[in-house]
């Protein structure tokens, strides 16, 4: 074959197949119903974004550490600190002093992280480390929400975030935090054969309750009871679907093959979110007695 | 040190380290312009020193381990590791000078990038600057010594392996000691495992060199045993390394 065929073929070959691409491409491109989100490997909402997600939540305690000025500190949820850490370490010092190799080694390895995270520098953070601080933790926030939003813990930080006007940096919180809460439900409730995203959903709901009730507060509130009723109608909804399907997990002995720190987690959540749907009941007759009140006069 | 004159030469013939170096000097200038930067302008140097110290850990772990790799691959399948072996050049002298001219060319990009971190994102605070240059001296000597024996493991392996060989098993286990043994730890804080904790324990704990968030929280310096104690760390790894590249790494291909 001749020097100027092959080129004229490979020429050939090109052309042609720049054409198909830009024509077949155009219409592929522009085609909305094609149109997917972002999501590489397809890692969001899967079993493996799921894992990530959890494994997402010692990067995000650093950020909020951090944010906060203060060195790592790990704390049950709603527990004050009324001990003195410096002398913890010394104990703890004390007490691996003795110990195996395996545990010296441990040791060392734990306070090389509380070192590297430490905080040595005299002065406070500047302004412009504030607001890159808080940028970060929302995109870090964010990015473990969408790996698996029906993560109680992952959903419940970004909602806290962007709830609390002095941390969150997007203006519009309170309105972004009830889209989050609406899409969380949303997704929450289209999963099968596991509680626990049920039991998400229901903490969304208690949430935007939640701002609801604070909105009560403001002297022209944005949303009445009838808005509040229906978020307290799904909550009964998702309390009633974790519960059968809790059932169905007893019975086929799934709870099993968690650990039973995590089960009790989730008990201890089941219990918090009825509490919270009994007092959300009696704020809504409440604010509701006092609108017949305040029509009758 | 003909073999490293060799070496050095060839790499700086083939020019990719330039884009590297155009990378950790230009990048950190560059990419806060298509950040959030550009519409907060207090922003621009924690943006900086994330792009300076990001693009030098890139360049790092993607050029300088497949140079790394390439070098040792060439050196035992072009005959040219025999040929100095019969010229009384051992294998593990030639383990050195293969390891120095490609660390060599990684030691001015983690100078670089330190020095545009110390003089372009610097604090102008007196004493929060002097500690910014400890801080940055500190985060230098950690990367070279966690980078410096990968380099030459990924040699060894190559020359034995191959270069894909020695590449990919030098990228993974740093990614692993940078963020895989995080993730790790995260999930045994969730359920524990005695055979997993163990292997845990004893990973390569290289997200203790990454100072990246220490400079942009402005954390301040390491304290000083501390650092000492993470020398010695890495130092012990170094070690290991070393006899493992030792034993891994052959002057030729065998038959």
């Amino acid at each position: 074959m001749s020097r100027i065929l092959t080129n004229a073929i490979s020429a050939g070959l090109i052309g042609t197949g720049a054409f198909a691409w830009a024509f077949a491409g155009y219409p592929l491109a522009t085609n909305p119903n094609l149109k997917a989100p972002l999501n590489p490997l397809g890692i969001n909402g899967s079993p493996y974004g799921q894992v990530f997600a959890l494994a997402m939540q010692g990067p995000i305690e650093t950020y909020f550490d951090n944010r906060s000025g203060g060195m790592a500190h790990e704390h049950e949820e709603g527990e004050t600190c009324e001990h003195d850490h410096d002398a913890e370490a010394v104990e703890n010092n004390a007490k691996h002093a003795n110990h195996s190799l395996d545990a010296r080694f441990q040791h060392l390895l734990t306070s090389l992280n509380q070192a590297s995270e430490a905080r040595t520098n005299p002065r406070a953070s500047s302004k412009a480390q504030e607001l890159y601080m808080r940028r970060q933790v929302e995109d870090k926030l964010r990015f473990a929400y969408q790996l698996d939003p029906s993560n109680y813990n992952n959903y419940n930080s970004l909602h806290f975030f962007l709830s609390e006007p002095s941390l969150g940096t997007r203006p519009e919180l309170s309105s972004t935090a009830q889209k989050l809460a609406d899409d969380t439900i949303q997704y929450c409730l289209k999963q099968q054969s596991d509680p626990r995203p049920s039991l998400t959903a229901a903490g969304a709901c208690t949430n935007v309750l939640q701002l609801m009730f604070t909105d009560q507060q403001s002297p022209s509130p944005k949303f009445d009871t009838t808005q509040m009723r229906s978020y307290l109608n799904i909550l009964n909804q998702c309390i009633t679907r974790y519960e059968a399907e809790a059932k169905v997990w007893d019975q086929t002995k799934n709870w099993e093959l968690l650990s039973p720190a995590v089960v009790q987690e989730w008990t201890d959540r089941y219990d918090f979110v009825r509490k919270i749907r009994d007092a959300s009941e009696e704020a809504i007759r409440i604010f509701e007695s006092k609108h017949t009140t305040q029509a009758s006069n | 040190m003909r073999l490293f004159r060799l070496t050095f030469a060839t790499i700086l013939e083939r020019k990719a380290w330039a884009i590297c170096a155009f990378a950790v000097a230009v990048l950190p200038f560059a990419l806060p312009m298509i950040s959030s930067a550009t519409e907060k302008p207090i922003l621009v140097q924690p943006a900086r020193i994330q792009a300076a110290w990001g693009t030098l850990w890139v360049c790092a772990l993607i050029w300088g381990l497949f140079t790394a790799a390439r070098e040792g691959e060439t050196n035992a399948k072009s005959g040219v590791g025999e040929y100095f072996q019969t010229t009384g050049l051992s294998a593990t002298r030639q383990l050195f000078e293969i390891w120095l001219a490609v660390f060599a060319f990684v030691a001015p990009l983690a100078i670089l990038a330190a020095a545009i971190c110390h003089f372009a994102a610097g604090p102008s605070n007196a004493i929060e600057r002097s500690m910014w240059l400890i801080l940055n001296v500190q985060y230098t000597v950690l990367f070279l010594l966690v980078i410096a024996p990968l380099l030459a493991l990924s040699t060894a392996i190559a020359s034995r392996f191959g270069g894909i060989t020695g590449f990919a098993v030098t990228l993974f286990i740093m990614l692993y000691g940078l963020y895989g043994v995080g993730y790790l730890d995260n999930m045994l804080k969730l359920e524990q495992n005695p055979i997993l904790h163990g292997f845990w324990l004893f990973s390569p704990h290289y997200h203790l060199a990454d100072l990246t968030q220490r400079l942009y929280f402005k954390s301040g310096a390491l304290p000083g045993p501390a650092f000492w104690n993470m020398s010695f760390y890495f130092g012990g790894i170094l070690a290991v390394y070393v006899g493992l590249s030792r034993l891994c790494f052959r002057t030729r291909i065998s038959a």
